[in-house]
């Protein structure tokens, strides 16, 4: 069907599928500053202004702009002419990853231009609906206000201190009138009141610094990794199992591959079997070498069956749905402490895992660590008290806005590039080589901007999958993952559960404290055995004590793998830690933070 | 990925948006804002029926009271004067607290009623307020809004929703309003609205207790309610907020009431 909308200032006509997204659309217009982040609308990511109001792009069909008037942030300026709003959001370091930023903008002009002065309470309002994972929107609300100063004309000092609260004269932090702790400013303080000493440019340390690909970031140019469109790009699909724990017994691919427009159909009977790890980690990788391509059996719901190269993402969509697959169902353990009971289904029973340290897969142990500093018996023998108390940590997702995205494809010198939204770029390239079957002189990996990681992409997950297509077909492959497969088949932090014993003395001296895991790293162990080193090692030493013991069993389960996430291990453990500490001073009357004081 | 949708509709005329509807026998969708819709994964959808084209956004004449266009937009919805001044404006802060900024310039009050799962915010306030359903089918017919959401998906089967009517005495009624969520941002729990006429008995109505948003008795029990728990909350914590959201909803329609008494002595004759 044709459209015809206005675009950024200039008349656009568009031959559109009735099924097409306008954030489809937008991006095919050469608007990639509109970002997939979600596909119901509620990241805001893609959202454009559309006949002036602030929409998600992505729940929008694109025959619902028809005759409507469209405006993306290249609109705003571009990094030789920056917009006052792309400016102030620079100065005051309101742009980490970039992703949201486009976004932000948009919500910035369109608050400015009805509303030049707002309040702080308007300007967080505006931001409404568009999420960020990075900056926690204390710098963009500053921007915000900065911007609204610029535009009044007024005079703005220059940024030449990180805005986290107002100054005396002699540029120290001024004590907080309302009694509240330092740290987080619950309200902003707009950058525009700060008392600032005068610039030397020869005195840059404890300065801010502007972003090299600030100016970038801003204008929304194409800077990320699906902002390319590489002549005959195919698009990839996983056809992922159903099943928690299941054998493939049969597969026929026969009739998708018959599918017009689809170029490649992949399953385990067409790859090489090469064991390893998509853990991002220095070689020799000290997680269990548990994982292939694509194996014969699935060991989680959404774990990789088959790939799919096709003409359009919908063509890909519709052969998954041809692929005829036998499973051999199998019982399974979704819970951490079944999956260590004697007799427990066995989720890595292949002959050819390799473990590393501690590893007994048949027991379902991915990880086993002990470490001991004195003697913890003889401690609680002496202490006064004892102290005992579980703690449970959930699995959470890093849900960085950009999902896992790549593209690859072969260049004119026959080396393979990657181009893939990773933090392990090296890694990528050593890990998958052997997957490939090509030595790492003839693989390519460039690591462009990324919509935030925070250990999600310290991880080789799907830059295989990519390969082995263009591989197969010949023609640049991109597989960007949906929400949804975010949620089910990426990595997220290791639920663990974790047991605290503390022996006391009376007058709060901690005399033992032992701290026992049981750690859940799902299908496979990437980062099994070092996220859980660290929760002890980083966090039992914190408080002294003569005799100091952990244990951990990380346990494989049907669950997806965990992976690396910002505190790798940390945060679980501190949680816990933190957690005992004010429970002993609940229990001997004490001041918590008094009885931290005396075990420092 | 609304993978076999192929055809795209936009009539200019209502009964044609009905006809079309009743056409696709199942296969037909409305689109109002797109945001629940768009974002479905549906391999069944062939057509969508896009009704901008119809008019059916801003207030509406009516005879029997206050009239809303179903394509109206949340945004909308919380700005006009006209639904800010019902009730103590319960009806206007309910559509601004139900979604982010970002949604509620797309997602209309007709769309949201015609997706409605649980207890959500609209629905639960349009119940207080005794509002109907005005529907083409396309004839135009009214329906009680309880009716309404017990038949509702018959209903929108063939029919299409074109406004809601709210009765002149609860527009003119004194209103309260409260909700439980898990963060300032998010969806209600559990949700409570009263409406208080001048002179007459509180209407009140529960939402996210029950599947869907009931009519309470302010002084009842909610123990015989057969609650329904999901990950935010469960059963038992939504039987156990409600009343006391009940309790407040009441409270802040009576300070209401309390404040216009003051503010009417106050200008009253001198001595």
């Amino acid at each position: 069907m044709k459209l015809i909308f206005e675009l950024n200032g200039d008349r656009h006509e568009a031959v559109v599928r009735p099924a097409e997204t306008l954030m489809a659309t937008l991006r095919r217009e050469g608007c990639f500053s509109v970002k997939h982040g979600c596909e119901t609308g509620e990241c805001g990511a893609c959202a454009a202004l559309v006949d002036g109001e602030l929409r998600p792009t992505c729940v929008m069909l694109a025959g619902q702009a028809d005759g409507c008037c469209i405006t993306t942030a290249e609109s705003l300026g571009d990094p030789t002419r920056l917009h006052p709003i792309q400016r102030a959001f620079l100065d005051v370091g309101g742009v980490q990853c970039g992703y949201c930023t486009p976004a932000m903008l948009l919500a910035t002009y369109k608050l400015l231009m009805a509303k030049p002065a707002p309040t702080e309470a308007e300007a967080r309002e505006c931001l409404s609906g568009v999420l960020c994972r990075c900056t926690g929107y204390v710098k963009p609300v500053a921007a915000i206000l900065r911007a609204a100063a610029v535009l009044r004309g007024e005079d703005v000092p220059p940024v030449t201190r990180a805005p986290s609260g107002p100054l005396t004269a002699d540029g120290r932090p001024a004590e907080r009138s309302d009694g509240s702790p330092g740290g987080v400013a619950v309200l902003t303080r707009a950058v525009t009141e700060a008392a600032l000493e005068t610039q030397d440019p020869l005195k840059v340390v404890g300065q801010p610094q502007p972003r090299v690909d600030g100016p970038r970031l801003v204008t929304g140019r194409p800077t990320f990794t699906a902002d390319v469109e590489p002549r005959g790009l195919l698009h990839a699909k996983v056809l992922k199992s159903p099943h928690a724990h299941a054998r493939i017994i049969g597969i026929d691919a026969s009739r998708a591959r018959a599918l017009p427009g689809v170029h490649a159909v992949l399953t385990h009977e067409d790859l090489p079997r090469v064991s390893y790890t998509s853990a991002g980690q220095s070689w020799p990788e000290p997680s269990p070498h548990d994982m292939r391509s694509l194996d014969s059996k699935v060991r989680f719901v959404g774990d990789r069956v088959a790939l799919i190269a096709a003409e359009t993402p919908e063509i890909a969509e519709r052969a998954l749905a041809l692929i005829a697959v036998e499973y051999e169902v199998l019982s399974g353990v979704i819970d951490m402490e079944d999956a260590l009971t004697p007799g427990a289904p066995v989720i890595h029973d292949e002959p050819d895992a390799k473990g590393f340290g501690h590893c007994d897969f048949s027991r379902n142990i991915a990880a086993l660590i002990t470490a001991s500093h004195g003697d913890v018996a003889q401690g609680f023998a002496e202490a006064d008290l004892i102290v005992e108390r579980t703690y449970r940590v959930p699995k959470v997702q890093q849900t960085s806005i950009e999902p896992h995205v790549t593209v690859t494809q072969w260049d004119e010198d026959g080396r393979l590039i990657v181009r893939t939204s990773t933090q392990v770029p090296f890694h990528v390239r050593r890990i998958i080589a052997p997957l490939i079957g090509l030595p790492i002189s003839r693989i390519r990996v460039i690591k462009p901007r990324i919509g935030g990681g925070f250990g999600g992409k310290q991880e080789v997950l799907i830059e295989d999958i990519c390969a082995h297509l263009t591989i197969a077909t010949g023609r640049p492959v991109k597989l960007e993952y949906t929400r949804e497969e975010e949620l089910m088949a990426a990595r997220s932090r290791h639920p663990q559960i974790i047991t605290l014993k503390t022996g006391v003395m009376r007058d709060g001296r901690i005399i033992a404290n032992e701290m026992r895991v049981i750690a859940d790293t799902g299908a496979y162990g990437s980062h099994a055995l070092t996220v859980q080193s660290n929760t002890g090692v980083k966090v039992l030493p914190i408080y002294r004590a003569p005799h100091l013991r952990f244990e951990c069993r990380t346990v494989y389960t049907n669950l997806p793998p965990s992976g690396a996430f910002r505190g790798y291990g940390v945060p679980q453990g501190a949680f816990a830690m933190e957690s005992q500490i004010d429970e002993i001073a609940r229990v001997l009357g004490m001041d918590a933070l008094e009885l931290r004081a005396k075990n420092w | 990925m609304l993978l076999n949708l192929t055809e795209y509709h936009r009539p200019t005329i209502l009964a044609d948006a009905v006809h079309l509807l009743r056409a696709g026998a199942g296969r037909a969708a409305v689109l109002a804002g797109g945001t629940e819709l768009v974002g479905r994964q549906d391999s069944e959808l062939a057509a969508v029926i896009d009704l901008r084209g119809l008019g059916l956004a801003g207030l509406s004449p009516a005879a029997t009271g206050l009239g809303i266009g179903a394509m109206t937009t949340l945004k909308e919805l919380a700005a006009l004067p006209a639904v800010g001044c019902l009730a103590g404006g319960i009806l206007a802060r309910a559509a601004q607290v139900s979604a982010p900024a970002t949604i509620r310039a797309a997602a209309t009050l007709g769309g949201t009623l015609a997706g409605c799962k649980g207890g959500e915010e609209i629905p639960t306030v349009l119940l207080a307020l005794g509002a109907r359903v005005a529907l083409a089918e396309p004839e135009l017919v009214e329906v009680p809004f309880a009716t309404f959401l017990r038949d509702r998906d018959e209903l929108l089967e063939a029919a299409i929703i074109t406004s809601i009517i709210i009765p002149a005495r609860a527009a003119e009624a004194r209103g309260g309003f409260v909700r439980v969520t898990r963060t300032p941002a998010d969806r209600a729990i559990v949700c409570a609205a009263a409406v208080v006429p001048v002179g007459g008995a509180a209407t009140v109505a529960v939402g996210g207790v029950e599947a869907h948003p009931r009519q309470v008795d302010p002084a009842g029990e909610f123990a015989t309610w057969e609650a329904v728990g999901d990950h935010r909350a469960g059963a038992e914590y939504r039987r156990r907020v409600a009343p006391v959201l009940v309790r407040r909803a009441l409270a802040e329609a009576q300070a209401e009431a309390q404040a216009e008494a003051e503010a009417e002595s106050d200008g009253g004759a001198e001595v």
